[in-house]
């Protein structure tokens, strides 16, 4: 099996809210899935199960050759967390830090990698990702698809084998949402292995692998794009497409 | 000339237990403040209790109970300076407690789960995102209290520690001359605490920009 991802029967609460209902879900190597279905599905708690974000009540989840379950060990979600990658809604950057330095602080006191080496990396990806003359500027004096491009490349400095991408592109104004899903695409040919949540039904058509639908906690269907957006079977993935694509 | 230079000695004192409360105080309010915002319900109500019985009685209790509690506790007796300093530190870590409490508070979750994300531990998050972003919120509130703690520690005076006020009252003593040094010392606080209570003000009209 190419899995690098596996979860197996998860299940998750908020308190008595019950999120995931029995996810069974893969990921192979170099697949790009990206996780469709209606707001509070559980698309954006599934992804933050898998770097531990949030804990699973019942089930397990493999990622490559670690295994959590209800109750990791601080070793495994470090290993999970030195794996996984993810990009959030909000960015998340830290505003008291510049450009540069959001980049190489964890390479530096995670990773243990010199400044002067952190720096290079951090240069290059900036190069990559048309930032370069950004790296002194503070977050704050970014637009939104700088700050979620910037975001990315935090990411992608860790090098980690799975990226995972939460709705991204939701706090955008819209003229700012291309850039950043040319971002995504651009990620998606290079072959990373990466799941995104998102509503951009035209990034999923072209980039998606696989899309996996889902509703109040389940995953109701999946399959190849053209499958799942142009004749899906389940009734609720019909009412949904039907509705986003009129 | 002696007597002016005993009551800048005073002067002197007050600074050096405002300095050793503020140091030792800072270091021990974090603890507190850590505790408060800890996962560990245990350590919430503790930080709790403790924050509320140091704030709700005056530091001049405070002063006695450590002075005459201690060889009670432990039959050794305490020298003054130690109990101003202990007394001092500890009071000072209660407020700080409560203002780190509140400018770690005020950092976004979202700082907390992207730092994480990064595989950075606690203490990572703490000192490279979480407190660095906190200090606006913290320092003005601080350098206020610390203000405060300044002329406060005019209550070491009731234990005979000759800071400012026991020193000046002492020379009065000598010389009869109330009214000029009762100004004189008036002054002095004045010209410590005023820069500070300056500096807060700035730092506090600075932050709302």
């Amino acid at each position: 099996m190419n899995n690098i991802v596996k979860m197996i029967n998860v299940h998750k609460y908020f308190g008595d809210l019950h999120v995931l209902k029995g996810i069974n879900f893969h990921v192979d190597r170099n697949e790009c899935v990206v996780i469709l279905g209606p707001s509070g599905s559980g698309k954006s708690t599934l992804l933050q199960c898998l770097n531990c974000i949030e804990l699973i009540q019942k089930g397990e989840i493999v990622i490559e050759d670690t295994i959590i379950t209800p109750i990791p060990t601080k070793h495994d979600i470090k290993n999970v967390r030195n794996k996984i990658g993810i990009v959030f809604q909000q960015y998340n950057l830290f505003p008291h830090l510049n450009v540069m330095r959001n980049i190489t602080l964890a390479l530096e006191v995670v990773q243990k990698i010199s400044i002067k080496e952190a720096e290079q990396i951090g240069r290059n990806l900036l190069d990559n990702f048309g930032l370069s003359d950004k790296a002194d500027s503070f977050p704050n004096d970014l637009s939104g698809g700088q700050q979620q491009r910037l975001a990315i490349v935090r990411v992608l400095s860790m090098r980690p084998d799975i990226l995972l991408f939460d709705e991204i592109t939701s706090a955008l104004d819209p003229e700012l949402v291309g850039e950043v899903i040319k971002t995504l695409e651009q990620l998606a040919d290079e072959g990373k292995t990466m799941i995104v949540v998102t509503h951009e039904i035209g990034f999923a058509r072209k980039a998606a692998d696989r899309i996996v639908f889902m509703d109040s906690g389940k995953i109701i269907e999946e399959g190849t794009p053209d499958k799942i957006i142009k004749d899906p079977e389940n009734e609720r993935t019909k009412a949904f497409f039907s509705q986003v694509l009129s | 000339m002696d007597l002016l230079f005993f009551i800048l000695r005073g002067a002197l004192n007050t600074v050096k237990i405002s300095i050793i409360a503020l140091i030792g105080g800072t270091c021990f309010g974090l603890i507190m403040g850590l505790a408060h915002i800890s996962r560990i319900r245990l350590l919430n109500i503790m930080a709790q209790v403790y924050s509320g019985v140091f704030r709700g009685i005056p530091i001049l209790i405070w002063l006695f109970l450590i002075f005459f509690g201690i060889p009670l506790l432990t039959g050794q007796g305490v020298s003054i300076s130690l109990t101003i300093y202990i007394g001092f530190i500890l009071w000072t870590g209660a407020y700080m407690g409560e203002i780190f409490k509140a400018g770690i508070k005020s950092i976004p979750e979202t700082q907390w789960k992207a730092s994480r994300s990064l595989g950075m531990s606690y203490i990572q998050q703490m000192y490279y995102v979480i407190l660095p972003q906190s200090l606006k919120v913290i320092i003005p509130p601080a350098t206020g209290f610390f203000v405060g703690l300044v002329k406060d520690t005019s209550a070491a005076y009731i234990l005979g520690y000759p800071e400012l006020l026991r020193a000046s009252r002492l020379v009065m003593q000598k010389t009869n001359a109330f009214f000029p040094i009762l100004l004189g010392v008036a002054g002095i606080y004045f010209v410590i605490c005023t820069p500070l209570s300056i500096l807060a003000e700035r730092l506090e009209v600075k932050e709302k920009h």
